[in-house]
């Protein structure tokens, strides 16, 4: 029997199969059929609801920090409690929400679509990451209802050896939480590998998926260091082994070599995404294949890889060697090529296209500027002699929220935006989307970048009380806070409503080019791929159409008589 | 798309074209799953090194307090039970039920003589009080022991972070013990797949994987044996 | 402070260069920001979709142009590389005849101890012009020993010495010290009531450096420190230095003085000369020995309904002799 024909024999029929008129939110109903899906845009969109409560939760803590620092001294809460709060604010931010955000929501329901699979390589696996993530955010729960976390996120030790077990409750539950991040990278790695269509050669795989898979690889291999490290923390803490604690002979300057081996490479776990959603939209929007492609792919290769060596640049002021820190300090500099290569190609992509501004490349755009600032204030850190005087003040919070909430929030919002019509089969309210937009880019540059002035002048963070001379800008950021979540409420009313009643999207409201639009949702036969996700010429007229299906008829109808 | 063509086909789920393509998917993503193991053991060996380099001491003469008859009976245990484990693969592909069912008895078989031995070995280190960190309090034959140990490596006095080194090796072989009884469970599970005829000459990938998992189980004890046991 | 400058004042030798550096990077990032989203900007506007003009498709990039901002962005990058190094080994490489001054670092305060072993707490004489090194190491958890207006910074770690040095270029004056905060977090006492107390938690772990002329320092290094200058003519100057203790040391986070109840420590008022209970039974007069030890060794006697939380102060014998002159003076009131 000839390849070709086994093949063809070969080809099950799928169990899963949405028959016509049906999709896959209302093929099957009940809570159960939820639970037990395999179907990974169904499981795409638990994780969605799941990262939207944890942001939420996340947010809520943020803006009781900012009104805790509305005035140098007690303002609500006392100090053992804001240590909490802002523990907790940057646990659940980080690991139940930045990191599953974008790979693990809009990765899964886009991924297997985007290259023609009808789904990720192991479904089974991908649905017990799902379990496992609120597994560990059971864990998560239980350290904040049961104890007093107050560790900051980096549990750096040996401060996290005293106080309750809270923390080991909380080290636990982000350890299952990695394990759940380690799966879903692994399966997207053999997804790209194994399941692309014919067509979908490497140099066509769209950016998107480019930028998952680099973040997949390093969600695969450094995500496992951080496990280590948090089992050998709770070990420490329960039965004392002597690695991290001084007090044994332990060295806590190698807990942080050991938690940021892991934590540097995860910033780039939290933006190659976001930047992979901007390549996506900047072509959509510019009717243009994105410039230097190959280029773009490869930097968030090189970004990946690059993220391994620089992570002793959280250290610079802890002890380590000098010379640890030479090297630390210029291979960090080597992460702004790859960057800014990425920032030139998106704007040389805009060159000559046909740009319109709808609201997910408002986000896009904001991103660019936002990144920009969030990274050229990461070169700051960098060099050895300002990093000195910068070091743990409200500088670096600064420069990460814009990376994080400049840079991936707003990558996320980008997408959110761009494939709701997607996701969910409606259309939103363009004009309210646009004004949510700009309270919170207006509300999150208030915020923060205040914070980059509080910083230089010497305002250390994880601060509870304050000088009086910090006072007028510690209230700018927390008004600029209040702008930001009223700016989320907006955006909340205009989805919920868009759910509720929203009109009826086409197959391709933006009219891409991109390969999961224009089918209703997976694809029912095998693609062959004959042309590459950003050809605008040569796409069909169909492929492109704006309009639902009624309306392509219409269409037609009218050509047809004319 | 008909499946009655082959009547074995039920192994292959819906999303794949091809046999071949579920296999070289599974192959990958066991390989990234090992990927993913070494890298969460290498941070251990990272610690072993980086307090080995620091409390040479202490590192010579724990060694000389672990066994190495007892060591090298395990690493000759795991060494055969991987080559058990291979030839079940090698039964498996071929279609012999029985015999795979066997091989992957006998594997389970030695990964429990494996167990064994680390019981005895862990009990032994508990009565004599050699545990981690904070409980370390080596007390009778123990003492005697350290006296020994510090002696034969030339060693003065009880080097203070002997309980830095116990703490290790517990964790280290701890883990190692872990994935040892997963492995057991797992191969249990294989047995019992293979019993009611799920694997044939066409699909046997399960038990592939599983055995590429025990090989990994098998060398990581390749290097703690000697790391911990033989050099001083 | 100058209300836009968005550096402190510069008080070290270093702060010059540091502030040289991040100037530099500052107008660079201005530049590059303005330069991006100009760029942005303008194309947006410029290609913005209008009716009958089509995007004109991509084609095979320029790889020219990738390769030069590829490989353009390095020159830049290798200079501000070099030039925070440069001055980054200055500050890690102290000169020969520095003074040396011990600093240990605790929740939450700061002890500094000269070279003729007197030890200051939460605040410290520094001799201008003068290359001064620090050598410390933390009796607990980690902490971060940040002077801004020096612009150094450095962990102090619990089980090692990590070591600073710096040169004061200026005289401090009393209303306005050089602020020395806790950069690395470090936890704050649970169930507090006085958070923004000075030195109750990491964010008010803080310590004044009182640059003084070199004279002085030579002369408090020769004849040990007395009393505050601002207890000259106090009518007790004993109680007066006692008092400034206990309000200079951090005494004051946890030790009321007015004879009302609450603070995590006994209040002071009506102490001296009674019969303390004990934690485990027992009591004590509370005499001179008493509080010596109380001081030096607070977990020796735990005062019955405390915890034993207090950390060791190493006070000079005339210092502790005064904060008993100040306990008696409570006592008369
Ligand atoms: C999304 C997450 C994210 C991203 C992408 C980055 C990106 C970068 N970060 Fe950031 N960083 C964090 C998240 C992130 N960081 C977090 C969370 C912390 C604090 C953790 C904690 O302590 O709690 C941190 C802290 C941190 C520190 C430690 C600060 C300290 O504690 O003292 C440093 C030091 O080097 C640093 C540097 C950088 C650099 C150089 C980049 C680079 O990748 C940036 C590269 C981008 C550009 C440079 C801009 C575009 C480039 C151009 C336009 C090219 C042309 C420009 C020139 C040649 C000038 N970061
Ligand atoms: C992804 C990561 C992430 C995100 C998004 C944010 C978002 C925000 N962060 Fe946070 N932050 C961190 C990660 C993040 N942060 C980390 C890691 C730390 C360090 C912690 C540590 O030191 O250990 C930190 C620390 C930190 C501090 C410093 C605390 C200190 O050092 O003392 C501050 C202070 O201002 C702050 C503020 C904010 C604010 C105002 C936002 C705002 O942008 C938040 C805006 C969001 C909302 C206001 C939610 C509102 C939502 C709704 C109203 C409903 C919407 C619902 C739907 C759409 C369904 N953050
Ligand atoms: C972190 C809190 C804390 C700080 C700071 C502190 N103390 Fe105490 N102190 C206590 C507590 C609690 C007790 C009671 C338990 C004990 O005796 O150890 C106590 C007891 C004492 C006593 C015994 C009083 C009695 O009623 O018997 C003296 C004297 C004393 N402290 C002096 C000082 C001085 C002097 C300082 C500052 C230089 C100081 N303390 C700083 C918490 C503190
Ligand atoms: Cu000490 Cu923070
Ligand atoms: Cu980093």
């Amino acid at each position: 029997m000839t390849v070709e024909a086994e093949a063809e024999a070969a080809i099950p029929a799928d169990p899963h199969h949405i028959p016509e008129g049906a999709d896959y939110i209302t093929h099957e109903h009940g809570l159960k059929s939820w639970l037990t899906t395999v179907d990974h845009k169904r499981i795409g969109v638990m994780y969605l609801i799941s990262i939207l409560l944890a942001f939420f939760a996340g947010g809520v803590f943020a803006l009781i920090l900012r009104t805790e620092l509305l005035t140098p001294g007690k303002t609500i809460m006392e100090a053992d409690t804001y240590n909490e709060m802002f523990t907790l604010h940057g646990a659940i931010m980080v690991f139940l929400f930045i990191i599953p955000s974008i790979p693990a929501a809009l990765g899964n329901f886009f991924l297997p679509i985007m290259i023609g699979a009808k789904d990720v390589a192991f479904p089974k696996l991908n649905l017990a990451s799902l379990y496992i993530y609120w597994i560990g955010a059971i864990f998560t729960l239980i350290a904040i209802v049961a104890g007093h976390i107050d560790t900051g996120w980096t549990f750096y030790t040996p401060y996290s050896m005293r106080g309750d077990n809270s923390a080991v409750w909380m080290t636990i539950g982000v350890f299952i939480l990695g394990f759940s991040s380690i799966l879903t990278g692994l399966n997207f790695i053999a997804t790209v590998h194994k399941m692309r269509s014919p067509g979908m050669h490497w140099r066509r795989l769209p950016l998107f998926i480019w930028g998952i898979y680099a973040t997949a690889v390093i969600q695969v291999l450094a995500t496992p260091v951080l496990a280590i490290t948090l089992l050998l923390l709770a070990t420490e803490k329960i039965v004392g082994i002597g690695i991290f604690d001084p007090a044994l002979g332990g060295d806590p300057v190698l807990f942080q070599h050991f938690f940021w081996f892991y934590s540097h490479p995860a910033v780039y776990i939290m933006i190659l995404p976001g930047m992979a959603i901007v390549s996506e939209v900047i072509a959509c929007f510019s009717r243009r294949k994105v410039f230097g492609y190959m280029f773009i792919a490869m930097s968030s290769v090189a970004l990946a890889l690059l993220g391994f060596l620089v992570w002793g640049h959280h250290m610079f002021v802890s002890g380590q060697s000098e010379y640890a820190t030479m090297v630390f300090s210029a291979l960090t500099f080597l992460v702004a090529i790859p960057s800014g290569v990425k920032i030139f190609n998106w704007l040389a992509t805009l060159y000559q296209g046909s740009i319109s501004l709808e609201s997910p490349m408002l986000y896009s755009l904001a991103f660019i500027a936002l990144f920009t600032i969030g990274g050229l204030t990461g070169l700051f850190l960098g060099t050895l002699s300002t990093d000195i005087h910068l070091h743990d003040t409200y500088f670096v919070v600064a420069h990460f929220h814009y990376v994080m909430v400049g840079g991936t929030v707003f990558g996320f919002l980008s997408g959110l935006h761009y494939w709701w019509p997607k996701i969910t089969g409606r259309l939103y309210d363009e004009r309210w989307a646009r004004v949510a937009f700009v309270l919170v880019f207006i509300g999150f540059n208030v915020t923060f970048f205040s914070q980059f002035i509080l910083g230089s002048r010497g305002m250390p963070r994880r601060y509870y009380s304050y000088l009086d001379q910090f006072q007028p800008l510690h209230m700018t950021s927390s008004g600029g806070a209040y702008i930001i979540g009223v700016g989320f409420v907006v955006m909340a009313i205009m989805f919920a409503k868009s759910l509720k009643s929203g009109a009826k999207a086409g197959r391709n409201p933006w009219g891409s080019a991109g390969y999961e639009w224009p089918h209703p949702h997976n694809f029912a036969e095998q693609p062959v791929f004959t042309r590459g996700p950003y050809d605008y010429h040569l796409a069909t007229e169909r492929e492109l159409f704006t309009g639902t299906d009624e309306e392509w008829d219409a269409h037609m109808a009218k050509k047809g008589e004319a | 798309m008909s499946t009655e063509a082959h009547g074995d086909s039920h192994f292959l789920q819906h999303h794949y074209d091809t046999p071949a393509q579920q296999f070289n998917a599974a192959k990958l993503g066991m390989w990234l799953f090992l990927a993913q193991e070494l890298l969460f053991f290498g941070g251990l060996f990272v610690a072993y090194g980086v307090f080995r380099s620091w409390y040479p001491q202490a590192w010579v003469v724990g060694s000389h307090l672990l066994d190495y008859r007892m060591g090298a009976l395990n690493t000759a245990v795991l060494l055969l039970s991987s080559f058990t484990a291979v030839m079940a693969v090698r039964s498996a592909q071929t279609g012999n039920q029985k015999a795979t069912g066997n091989f992957l008895l006998a594997t389970i078989a030695l990964a429990g003589v494996f167990m064994v031995v680390k019981y005895f070995e862990y009990a032994h280190k508990f009565e004599v009080g050699f545990l981690p960190g904070s409980h370390f309090a080596p007390h009778g034959v123990g003492l005697a022991e350290i006296v020994e140990a510090a002696r034969e490596s030339g060693v003065n006095g009880v080097p203070y972070h002997l309980r830095t080194f116990f703490g290790l090796y517990f964790v280290m072989t701890g883990v190692h013990g872990l994935h040892v009884l997963i492995g057991m469970f797992v191969m249990g599970w294989m047995w019992n797949r293979n019993r009611k005829g799920e694997f044939s000459t066409r699909y046997s990938t399960p038990v592939e994987m599983t055995a590429l998992y025990w090989h990994l189980v098998d060398i990581i004890w390749i290097f703690l044996f000697p790391l911990l046991y033989l050099i001083d | 402070m100058n209300q836009f400058s968005q550096l402190p004042p510069q008080m070290s030798t270093f702060a010059p260069d540091v502030d040289w550096m991040y100037l530099f990077l500052f107008w660079l990032s201005v530049a590059s920001f303005v330069a991006i989203v100009a760029v942005m900007v303008y194309f947006v506007f410029k290609y913005r979709r209008r009716p009958g003009v089509e995007a004109v498709p991509t084609g095979h990039g320029n790889t020219a142009l990738e390769l030069a901002w590829t490989f353009l962005p390095l020159i830049v990058l290798a200079f501000l590389f070099h030039e925070g190094f440069r001055v980054y080994v200055q500050e890690s490489v102290p000169p020969e005849n520095t003074v040396d001054i011990h600093v240990t670092g605790k929740q939450w305060s700061w002890e500094f101890t000269h070279s003729n072993g007197i030890t200051e707490t939460n605040e410290a004489k520094i001799p201008v012009h003068t290359p001064v090194r620090l050598i410390m190491s933390s009796s607990d958890v980690l902490h971060s020993f940040f002077v801004p207006d020096f612009r150094i910074k450095r962990d102090v770690v619990p089980g090692m010495y990590t070591t600073l040095w710096f040169e004061a270029t200026a005289l401090s004056t009393p209303e306005r010290p050089v602020r020395v905060f806790c950069a690395e977090y470090c936890g704050a006492l649970q169930g507090s009531t006085n958070g923004n107390d000075r030195n109750t938690n990491h964010s008010t772990m803080m310590a004044d450096l009182h640059i003084i002329p070199q004279e002085e320092y030579a002369t408090f290094l020769r004849e040990g420190g007395g009393p505050p200058a601002e207890c000259a003519d106090a009518v007790d100057v004993n109680v007066c230095w006692g008092q400034y203790i206990y309000a200079h040391n951090g005494c004051s986070a946890c030790h009321e003085i007015n004879g009302e109840a609450g603070g995590h420590g006994p209040n002071w008022m009506g102490v001296f000369g009674e019969e303390i209970a004990l934690e485990g039974g027992g009591s004590v007069t509370a005499d001179d020995a008493y509080i010596k030890r109380s001081i030096l060794d607070p977990s020796a006697d735990v005062v019955s309904g405390f915890g034993n939380i207090m950390p060791p102060y190493r006070l000079r014998d005339q210092e502790i002799d005064a904060v008993i002159a100040f306990m008696r003076s409570l006592n008369a009131q």
